[in-house]
């Protein structure tokens, strides 16, 4: 049995969650993903189709409307269809204040070997409150 | 971060629950990106949406006994009289509006409702600190006026008017502001409708930072600025970017990039122009209807509309989203009676992503906007994307060709 792999990370919305990781290679604006399945429409998005509900979601960074961030967000909270916990590489202020509001954990700046250790499918548990990531199988 | 007395009293709780929440966002916003204080503002916008999460966060907020120290100006919702006049609204959605306007009239906003502040009512002048949400403002702030924001979210924006105070950082600091990436656009960009797919087609080539343009027209108009702004914000996250010789922060190349070097350099095209336009519009033929005014419209759209439309009668619906100021003018200078005898209307106070317009889900329009066209998916509308002389004839004609 192997030792779980941990990085460092930068917390910039507490909290603590597990799930798998689903990573997109664009950036996100919540309110084109349809909160009933969690499933991204933004037509010609790495994720369109796939489901964010339940995921550790791995992205560069929020985009688009100052408005909607948040809406989308709220609205898949309240659908249990929001993702778990988010990792993220450039922040920008919309998600993070919709992060912060919707509590849902949000960190960055992870350490490089993260990026490596990760694939689609991966469980992690994202501790933002002691700015680590743990990768647990 | 390090607080005043002032600041650490709302944050505790001296002046209510509301203003210490408040607070509490600003701070932990505040120690995401590594800010040292907060610094007072004396402006800031509000993206008011109507939408759950909107209405959620200003009733909680007005609940603690807020009330906002900057009265801020805000976005639109919808115009609950004229849908009424005009259309059906259906019981939840007049409820919704009615406590979204109750709420922020509590906390103390000026109810402009209206998403280009910075062309009315709203206007900051050079260097001054300010928090505007809502996408297509905020790069007006920094770029077209030199005046600084961060890309303020709805609800961060709103806690800042209530406390009067935004975290120090980000394009708040000088050395944020710089040019990173040289944008050098070869394409043609004849009219304003060019600076929308401009606009759209930078993000996915430049990546992340703030871009430089050059090759554009040494005098752009207000539209053109504010469509750049605006689609550089929906298809990415870009609160600011320089136009060298055009915007105050960019006199030469070299003041843009803060005599450093670019992290990148891109070309436009005029084939980058058509591959994004043909990406993001549906394809031609017979529409349903025409939506303008994301964001609301000025006096010279609404003028080239009635010129366009005068003694004509529109084949489909064709409806002008401005602000009550703008209508007002509109109807001054007749503008409003050429564009309603032709069929069409002019309605203030509303947004194209709001849930007046049921009578057009499913269907399919033209619109000279993308961003529009990008909001509304979750609506299910389908847009044809044209320039607004082009559109407006297909309005005239039921059919883009």
């Amino acid at each position: 049995m192997t030792a779980d792999l941990i990085f460092k990370c930068h917390k910039i919305a507490g909290g603590k969650a597990k799930g798998e990781v689903l990573i997109s290679a664009d950036d996100i604006c919540f309110y084109l993903v349809d909160p009933d399945t969690g499933k991204v429409i933004e037509k010609g998005h790495a994720l369109e189709g796939k489901s964010v509900a339940g995921k550790v979601l791995v992205f560069p960074s929020g985009k688009g409307s100052s408005v909607v961030q948040a809406d989308g967000l709220y609205q898949l909270a309240m659908k249990g269809t929001a993702p778990r916990a988010m990792i993220i590489r450039y922040p920008e202020t919309v998600l993070v204040a919709s992060a912060i509001i919707m509590e849902v954990p949000l960190v960055d700046n992870v350490e490089p070997g993260f990026y490596d250790a990760v694939k689609d499918g991966v469980k992690v548990e994202v501790d933002a409150d002691n700015s680590r990531i743990i990768v647990t199988g | 971060m390090l607080l005043t007395r002032e600041e650490q009293d709302m944050l505790q709780g001296k002046y209510g629950e509301g203003t210490a929440t408040a607070m509490k966002v600003l701070v932990a916003i505040g120690e995401a990106f590594g800010a040292e204080r907060m610094v007072e503002i004396s402006r800031a916008h509000v993206a008011l949406s109507n939408q759950e999460a909107d209405l959620w966060f200003v009733e909680k907020l007005v609940a603690g006994g807020a009330k906002c120290r900057v009265s801020p100006t805000v976005n639109p919702g919808f115009n609950l009289d004229y849908f009424r006049r005009v259309s059906t609204v259906a019981p939840e959605d007049e409820a919704i509006i009615r406590r979204t306007e109750a709420a922020y009239k509590a906390i103390g906003a000026t109810l402009t409702y209206s998403c280009t502040p910075y062309l009315e009512k709203n206007i900051p002048r050079f260097g001054e600190i300010t928090a505007y949400s809502e996408s297509g403002a905020t790069p007006y702030i920094n770029s077209v006026y030199g005046a600084r924001t961060n890309r303020e979210a709805a609800q961060s924006a709103l806690c800042a008017a209530v406390t009067g105070r935004v975290p120090l950082y980000g394009f708040l600091l000088t050395e944020n502001r710089k040019g990173e990436v040289l944008v050098e656009v070869e394409a043609e960009i004849r009219d304003d409708f060019d600076y929308q797919l401009l606009g759209y087609c930078v993000p996915r080539k430049a990546g992340h930072g703030v871009p430089v343009f050059t090759g554009l027209p040494s005098n752009p108009t207000p539209e053109g600025l504010m469509n750049l702004g605006a689609q550089l914000n929906t298809a990415g996250a870009v609160p600011m970017y320089h136009i060298v010789g055009v915007t105050p922060e960019a006199p030469t190349l070299e003041a843009a990039f803060h005599g450093e070097q670019p992290k990148r350099i891109i070309k436009i095209t005029n084939d980058d122009l058509r591959e994004v336009h043909a990406a993001i519009s549906a394809g031609g033929g017979k529409i349903d209807f025409a939506l303008f005014g994301c964001p609301h419209f000025t006096i010279d759209q609404v003028r080239q509309i009635a010129q366009l439309v005068e003694g004509k009668k529109l084949a489909v619906e064709l409806w002008v989203c401005t602000s009550s100021l703008t209508r007002d003018l509109a109807e001054r200078m007749g503008f409003l009676e050429i564009i309603e005898r032709a069929g069409g209307h002019i309605v203030a106070d509303t947004c194209i992503d709001q849930p007046c317009w049921h009578h057009l889900y499913g269907r399919k329009g033209v619109t000279d906007s993308p961003k529009c066209a990008y909001y509304t998916k979750r609506r299910n509308m389908e847009f044809v994307i044209r320039s607004l002389a082009e559109s407006v004839r297909a309005a005239l004609e039921g059919e883009v060709k």
